[in-house]
């Protein structure tokens, strides 16, 4: 018997096997499909659904078709909350994670090497903390910083000769600014823990090497760190844009959409239509195209993602 | 890292000891970058400072020195009297309660979906996942109404029971992505091998793939538990009774239509934000461990 | 790792039993099967707050069979999820709610609420409930000022200039009674430097600070214009404008905080509270924050110089169409509003819309003195305008958004635009 054919028969059972066992992987599907027909996919029929009726949220419902498809794309309130959510997104997502790259590597290669692990649990730990506490919370402690007058940026700004620093909420040209620094405080938490960790994975080797031929951190992390790191850099882009593109509870609580609409976001306008004007109709309309929106944004950003090297 | 098959797909992450072992020379730079690093840190907990600092302070101390000023001397009633105000401790117990179950079943979810979409490489497995990724991106207002309705049918509504459900379904969609992520890169020698012995899928399941990826699965439990203790929405919809609410909601007691006092809203933000200190302290190392993507190339 | 994982459990599970026998022991007494009556307010440290819970404590006695269950709810989560809370399985017996077309005509609309004519019949209400008060409390087709009673009222509020006596007496200012002799006192003191008035540009105090001016300007048929839609309103009219303009000359002529469109309501308040400034046109919710803190200077309060004031009856009492105990809920209702009640109220300094007045007359204390005579002054001069918000629903957000933007670029044309836009697009 030749070896050639100890391998294909080894590879005919393989791929037997393979193919039952399969189909017994669907069980495992399941529950989680279950779960998601009842608890999403149910609601989310019933808010397309209402997208196409004029509702207040108690009284009897009435068809209009596509009126509030129409109303919604006649809407300029809708389109500016979109480029809102577009300088969200530096907010949450890219600046968050170029800093949490950065500050991720400085700790790796820094505060961990040099000064032990002591130091570096520290400095992760009051990275992470905005992530840990209520939006609430957040708003309240923000805006006794942001406070023009009184508020600790200000003060700050004074004290270092800015005689006319900015009103931060108060003003439509500096409010997205000023609900963004607070997110680039809120995401750091996130974007740190998940880069500092993906940089465990990374061989020591290679920045041996690197160094042995005299590259500088710099140069090494560009190389190095950047490229090894490629799948946690998606992910956390995928992840942290859809949460910016929905980003609703710091809008609400921080600033109600004004000064005018400038703070205006799709989510908020959605809650303002669902709960405050009772346009369930109009908004589940702007929820429904809010969804498509990011569904078609996180397929796309999925497939990149795919074709970089992570692989399903 | 004594578990070769960890070693095997690279998690070669963090080892506890590895500050006391042997510390690099410091140099000039390396002080210059400690120094940054710490200041960076301290700019983030000011304004945890700030509620300690405030919580503390008598309401006309707040009122006279402002939120920065250090308390003439320390006054406990703010806190004393929201504890007793809201119950504190069932709001505390309630909190638990959800996020407990919630980070438990979420967690559960996801990884069976992970795995049979990340080791089982089910046909249509980017179907399914594209399906729970409309999950991940749908905005929650959108589902409060259908949501609220549906919760009175089945008589789950005002129970704290609603949100584990609730929860545990959005945040497993969330973590069948990263699970499957992690999953994809399981090294398929070890599978394959698992494979020609004959183990079935459910032994593959628990004889080798939980041991290797619960650190993932506890970390993301960790972030599910911290998320769901901070939500607001849906538990302000669908929790009725104050006996069944949670401490995010009861932190709204401090501010009325026109009304709200500072210190009150320290002590309640104060009180708001320990136990999710505690709770992360507790765990921050497996936080930090397991969300290694594990990605293996 | 896996230590330490243990150990984490072990702590929680301790934590957890810990916590469960505590909840154990406080609920623990309420054992026996009684019946029950559950009852919702949000008033804290109110004068409402205090007279309410005397007259439960009276309910309690009086009814030694009912178990009463009080929740102290959220004022945001009776905003937010109002209607959903009273259409739901755990439904109160008995509710203060918030008044207007959003909050309690929405629900009446939905037939959430139970009408309490019958109830005002069999008890009499229309004695101490003045066409005046109770139209606060009826609805048609969501829309308040006529038709069944769905809720009631049982206090007043209003929004009024409080000032700093102290710094009146300074700079040699009198309290102003025209419109005229308040902007001299503005521009005194902002001659001897001193910006005149404390305003939060980002919260709720300019909503009231423009609907004041335009209340000042306005007659009762254009408030019935404005709130029931009797006639089209003009936002470019003369009370809608002269508000826009008055806040924008005030703004440019430096009669405000600096920065005043990114200052929130708490830190104006405390600016007045701390004596920084001598006014702030604020309502009477902030008397008992004002009591407590303004300690530092002598205060009063006088109305705004002009026709209307802003200010309407308080929150109503209602009870769920769900309730199972409408009859105790309609008693507890009947208590609120006897002399026994009112009085006290008035005593506390609330604004009680059926006190005997030969008592009221007898009340001591400085803030209820105060409080009951400047109401007295604005009832006695014409009325009350309401507040500005109820028209429409979510028009508080956009007269708030509205006026941030005024504050900060001054520019009149745009508010009105906004503000008219917004009310045209939801009226019913």
């Amino acid at each position: 018997m030749s070896t050639v054919e100890v391998v294909s028969e080894r590879q005919k059972r393989k791929n037997r096997s393979r193919r039952d066992s399969r189909a017994s992987y669907y069980w495992y599907t399941i529950p989680g499909i279950l779960a998601f027909v009842a608890v999403i996919g149910y609601p989310l029929f019933q808010n397309v659904k209402t997208s196409f009726y004029k509702w207040n949220g108690y009284g009897t419902p009435r068809y209009i078709g596509w009126k509030n498809y129409v109303d919604l794309f006649h809407d300029a309130t809708f389109w500016a909350s979109f480029a809102h959510a577009a300088e969200f997104i530096a907010a949450m997502s890219l600046v968050p994670t170029v800093l949490g790259l950065l500050f991720g590597a400085l700790i790796f290669d820094f505060v961990s090497p040099y000064f032990g692990q002591g130091w570096t649990t520290f400095v992760r730990a009051s990275l992470f903390m905005p992530q840990i506490i209520p939006i609430t919370v957040i708003s309240i402690l923000w805006n006794w910083l942001l406070s023009p007058n009184t508020g600790v940026f200000n003060t700050v700004l004074k004290s270092v000769g800015i005689h006319n620093p900015p009103n931060w909420l108060g003003n439509s040209h500096t409010a997205v600014l000023s609900i963004s620094i607070m997110l680039v405080w809120i995401q750091i938490g996130y974007t740190v823990t998940i880069f500092v960790t993906g940089m465990g994975r990374i061989d020591p080797a290679l920045h041996e090497a690197a160094s042995l031929d005299g590259a500088n951190w710099w140069q090494r992390f560009r190389v190095i760190t950047l490229s090894q790191l490629a799948p946690e850099i998606s992910i956390v882009i995928l992840t942290t844009a859809v949460a910016a593109i929905k980003i609703f509870a710091p809008v609400q609580i921080m600033t109600g959409g004004g000064p005018g609409t400038s703070t205006y976001v799709p989510a908020f306008f959605s809650y303002f239509n669902f709960f405050t004007t009772q346009k369930v109709g109009y908004g589940s309309a702007i929820a429904t195209v809010l969804m498509v929106i990011l569904s078609v944004l996180a397929v796309a950003m999925f497939r990149f993602q795919n074709r970089k090297g992570v692989d399903l | 890292m004594s578990n070769p098959v960890e070693s095997a797909i690279g998690r070669k992450i963090w080892s506890p000891n590895r500050g006391k072992q042997n510390l690099k020379r410091r140099g000039v730079s390396s002080w210059l970058v400690f120094a940054t690093v710490i200041l960076i840190s301290l700019v983030w907990l000011f304004p945890l400072w700030m509620a300690l600092v405030n919580a503390i302070k008598t309401p006309l101390d707040f009122l006279h020195h402002g939120p920065l000023a250090l308390p003439r001397h320390i006054f406990l009633k703010s806190i004393q009297a929201f504890w007793t105000d809201v119950n504190f401790p069932q709001k505390l117990l309630n909190s638990f309660i959800v996020s407990f179950f919630v980070a438990l079943f979420g967690v559960a979810i996801s990884f069976l979906s992970a795995f049979a979409i990340g080791i089982g490489r089910i046909r249509g497995r980017y179907f399914v996942l594209g399906l729970f990724m409309v999950a991940f991106t749908v905005p929650q207002e959108s589902l409060v109404f259908p949501l609220y309705h549906l919760s009175q049918q089945v008589h789950l509504y005002n129970s704290v029971w609603v949100l584990v459900v609730i929860f545990s379904v959005i945040y497993s969609a969330f973590g069948t992505y990263m699970l499957s992520v992690v999953l994809g890169s399981f090294p398929t020698e070890i599978l394959e091998a698992a494979k020609v012995d004959g183990a079935s899928p459910r032994r593959i399941l628990w004889n080798i793939v939980l041991p290797i990826v619960r650190p993932t699965m506890f970390a993301l439990g960790t972030f599910f538990f911290v998320w769901v203790w901070n939500e607001y929405l849906i538990p302000l919809v669908l929790l009725a009774d104050n006996a069944n609410q949670t401490v995010s909601l009861s932190l709204g007691v401090t501010s009325g239509q026109y009304t709200s006092d500072p210190t009150t809203q320290a002590a309640a933000a104060l009180l708001g934000i320990i136990p999710s200190v505690i709770f992360y302290l507790i765990f921050q190392r497996t936080l930090s461990r397991g969300v290694t993507l594990g990605a293996v190339k | 790792m896996k230590f330490n994982a243990k150990k984490a459990l072990r702590v929680v599970a301790v934590a957890s039993v810990a916590a469960l026998a505590t909840t154990a022991v406080s609920t623990g007494a309420h054992a026996a099967p009684k019946k029950t009556f559950n009852i919702w307010w949000y008033e804290k440290g109110t004068a409402m707050a205090t007279t309410w819970n005397d007259a439960l404590t009276e309910f309690k006695k009086a009814h030694p069979d009912v178990q009463v269950n009080f929740q102290l709810k959220t004022w945001a989560q009776l905003q937010n999820a109002g209607n959903a809370l009273l259409s739901s399985s755990s439904a109160p017996d008995l509710s203060e709610w918030n008044k207007g077309n959003a909050t309690a005509g929405s629900a009446s609309q939905a037939n959430l609420l139970t009408d309490l004519t019958p109830y005002a019949a069999k008890y009499k209400w229309d004695k101490v409930l003045v066409p005046s008060v109770k139209l606060y409390g009826q609805y048609t087709n969501g829309i308040m000022g006529a038709g069944k009673l769905y809720g009631v009222p049982s206090y007043g509020e209003y929004v009024s200039w409080f000032y700093n006596k102290d710094m009146f007496a300074k700079y040699g200012v009198a309290v102003p009674t025209t419109f005229a002799q308040l902007e001299a006192a503005l521009a005194k003191f902002q001659a001897a430097g001193v910006p005149p008035i404390a305003l939060a540009g980002k919260d709720y105090l300019i909503v009231h600070l423009a609907y004041g001016l335009v209340a000042s300007q306005a007659s009762l048929q254009w408030v019935r214009d404005f709130q029931a839609f009797a006639h089209p309103v003009n936002f470019s009219g003369p009370e809608w404008t002269f508000a826009a303009k008055t806040i924008s000359d005030w703004n440019k002529a430096g009669y405000f905080e600096p920065n005043v469109s990114g200052v929130d309501a708490a830190t104006a308040v405390a600016d007045f509270q701390k004596g920084t400034y001598p006014l702030l046109f604020g309502g009477t919710w902030l008397d008992q924050d004002m009591q407590a803190k303004a300690t530092s200077f002598k205060w009063g309060k006088f109305a705004n110089p002009g026709k209307l004031s802003v200010g309407s009856a308080g929150n109503l009492l209602v009870i769920p169409a769900k309730s199972k105990q409408k009859d105790l809920a309609a008693e507890f209702i009947n208590m609120v509003l006897s002399t026994k009640y009112q009085n006290e109220l008035a005593k506390l300094g609330g604004l009680p819309i059926a006190a005997d007045p030969k008592y009221v007359a007898t009340v001591k204390d400085p803030v209820a003195l105060l409080t009951n005579t400047v109401f007295s002054s604005i009832v006695k001069k014409q009325g009350l305008a309401m507040y500005p918000d109820w028209p429409v629903n979510g028009y508080y957000n956009n007269l708030l958004a509205a006026g941030t933007q005024l504050l900060s670029d001054n520019d009149v044309a745009a508010y009105e635009k906004s503000t008219g836009d917004f009310y045209a697009a939801n009226k019913p």
